[in-house]
């Protein structure tokens, strides 16, 4: 019995040793998903940012004389381009730098409106209830009955493909998980003391929604934003690469792969740069977005 | 004394699918400028309908009606929304049960208790918090100039509650409703958050509408008390009358319950109260 000999001092002097005093979310930080992904995706904002400075070319300048010039690593390169250049002699380097502009542009802006239709209408349901609820569960149902690349790709045919009608028509697209969870979630609270208390105040349903039931959201939310950012990455790219995306010369990293197309055979390096860029960011996204969930403790069903 | 709250003939009717319940049958009370009023009765017995519906927020289900439901003069019961809205947390304020779950965890507590002032009298946030750092001095919080920019969990139980009653007086309310605030809290710190009531009370002068079912508390706040039971006030009267000599034969087994530490021999059981009878004696 010797736990039961064990003088109190000592535990209590293990648990006073125990004790580190460190904020919890730096501990769960060490867990390197969080670390690996975000650094990727903050070097490449910042190489998005800083475009400009960091390419020597601009991305639509065709040369015709220096057509598929290889890059670095192959033998005969060109050491004006470091990654070579396309069928048009474009810099291949500055169109991927250009092209993580788009990618990350229409990522970030497509889940930015996908956040504010997804919520507001998650936030109406949970809170209200009965009709509204019946609405617009029946709104969420539809729309998770719908394939997304189907009706893209219908949608920008009849506008016409642009930068705007893409964010548009993928914003419109993919609120659904927004909603759910932001339904969900106010559904929970809504009945909560605090919510009570509030309108004991004198506040009004609108600013109850907006200003005490949205900051307890804010987590899984922002969670559900990062993993719904790399789901619109992917869109962008599929859809650029079937020719209804991005206009070409806009460098897009679906458009580049598309464009490579052909030369599949000779050239694998002009896929496999897209290709390989896009992996990185839809890896890092994901990396980032899951070791949030984890930081912050909400779950999330994908 | 200038009447704060005058109730006519207030009735809560819930319609459910197996009937209607009527949650409070017709009370009628009055409240005066500083006087504390109890409201007594058991789990069930309309008591916390009756004060939610004075700020209507009963159960949107549930319809209110009365005779008259006046609060300084105004029709509560014919005020729009909007008007309703702007009289919560101004003139009428409400301290609920529980103070774990009537905080909201995400805002900090400056957030929550200047948010509401600055919406009624358009003072500016640094007013609201002068005034926010000076209440939580009064209820008896250290370091409020500091706590103020802390999370609910950073508080205990009865710290919580005393924010919860300097939230309430924000707005300097002519009214305070306390639904039980101190049923959630253990017997020391209840003593001491009734005692914080009372003397706020006194110092600020404002009605109180007690929501209890404890005759202690009773006899520690009421001026007046009214005794509910199955939706109706069966015995209303001075606190110090009612609690000496109980008419009604609920109010005698309500009191009979309360043990007395001297007089109730320990392992003995309690008087119960027989609800057969009393139901029967109410319906002839």
């Amino acid at each position: 019995m010797t736990t039961l000999n064990t003088p109190i001092a000592a535990i209590t002097a293990i648990s006073t040793e125990a004790a580190p005093r460190r904020p919890h979310w730096i501990k769960r930080c060490r867990q390197n998903s969080i670390l690996i992904g975000g650094g990727i995706l903050l070097l490449m904002t910042l190489v998005a940012l800083c475009a400009p400075l960091l390419s020597s070319y601009d991305p639509t300048l065709q040369n015709l004389d220096a057509r598929y010039s290889l890059p670095f690593w192959m033998e005969g390169t060109d050491p004006a381009h470091l990654l070579g250049t396309d069928h048009l002699g474009r810099d291949y380097l500055s169109r991927l730098i250009y092209g993580a502009r788009i990618s990350l542009g229409i990522g970030f802006s497509v889940v930015l409106v996908a956040a504010l239709i997804g919520t507001s209408l998650g936030l109406l349901a949970g809170y209200f209830g009965g009709k509204v609820d019946m609405l617009i569960s029946f709104l969420i149902t539809t729309r998770l009955s719908l394939p997304i690349v189907l009706v893209a790709l219908a949608a920008v045919a009849l506008r016409g493909a642009s930068l705007t009608t893409l964010v548009t028509v993928l914003g419109l697209l993919v609120w659904d998980q927004f909603a759910i969870v932001a339904r969900s979630g106010t559904l929970a609270i809504r009945h909560q003391e605090y919510i009570r208390a509030a309108r004991a105040t004198g506040a009004s349903h609108l600013r109850i929604m907006l200003r005490e039931i949205l900051p307890n959201l804010r987590s899984t939310l922002i969670v559900i934003a990062t993993l719904e950012m790399a789901n619109v990455i992917l869109l962008e790219s599929a859809l650029s690469f079937l020719g209804l995306g991005v206009r070409p010369p806009t460098p897009s990293w679906g458009l580049m792969i598309a464009e490579g197309r052909d030369s599949i055979l000779f050239d694998a390096w002009l896929i496999a740069l897209p290709g390989g860029m896009l992996c990185l960011l839809v890896l890092a996204v994901n990396l980032f977005g899951d070791g949030l969930r984890d930081l912050t403790g909400t779950e999330v069903k994908r | 004394m200038s009447k704060v709250l005058e109730v006519n003939n207030l009735r809560v009717d819930i319609p459910t699918e197996q009937g209607t319940v009527h949650a409070v049958k017709g009370i009628s009370f009055s409240l005066n400028q500083g006087e504390t009023l109890c409201l007594v009765g058991e789990s069930g017995s309309g008591k916390s309908m009756t004060a939610l519906s004075i700020v209507g927020l009963q159960t949107p289900r549930a319809r209110v009606t009365a005779e008259r439901l006046e609060l300084l003069g105004k029709p509560l019961n014919s005020l729009s929304q909007r008007q309703l809205n702007q009289l919560r947390g101004k003139d009428v304020a409400i301290i609920f049960q529980d103070p774990m779950t009537a905080l909201n965890p995400t805002l900090t507590i400056e957030r929550q208790m200047t948010e509401g002032v600055m919406r009624h009298e358009g003072v500016r946030r640094q007013d609201a918090r002068t005034r926010a750092i000076d209440l939580l001095n009064k209820v008896g919080i250290p370091q409020a100039t500091e706590r103020l920019y802390q999370y609910p969990h950073q508080f205990s139980g009865g710290q919580r509650q005393r924010i919860m009653i300097a939230m309430a007086l924000m707005g300097k309310p002519s009214l305070l409703i306390a639904d039980e605030p101190t049923t959630a809290l253990d017997v020391t710190i209840q003593a001491q958050i009734l005692d914080l009531i009372r003397t706020l009370a006194t110092e600020l002068d404002f009605a109180l509408l007690m929501i209890t079912h404890d005759f202690g508390v009773v006899a520690a706040m009421a001026d007046r008390v009214s005794v509910m039971y199955g939706g109706k006030i069966v015995e209303s009267g001075p606190a110090c009358e009612v609690l000496k000599s109980p008419q009604h034969p609920y109010t005698q087994g309500l009191i009979a319950c309360i043990p007395v530490p001297g007089r109730t021999t320990p392992g003995s059981r309690l008087p119960v109260i027989d609800h057969e009878k009393l139901a029967v004696k109410e319906l002839s």
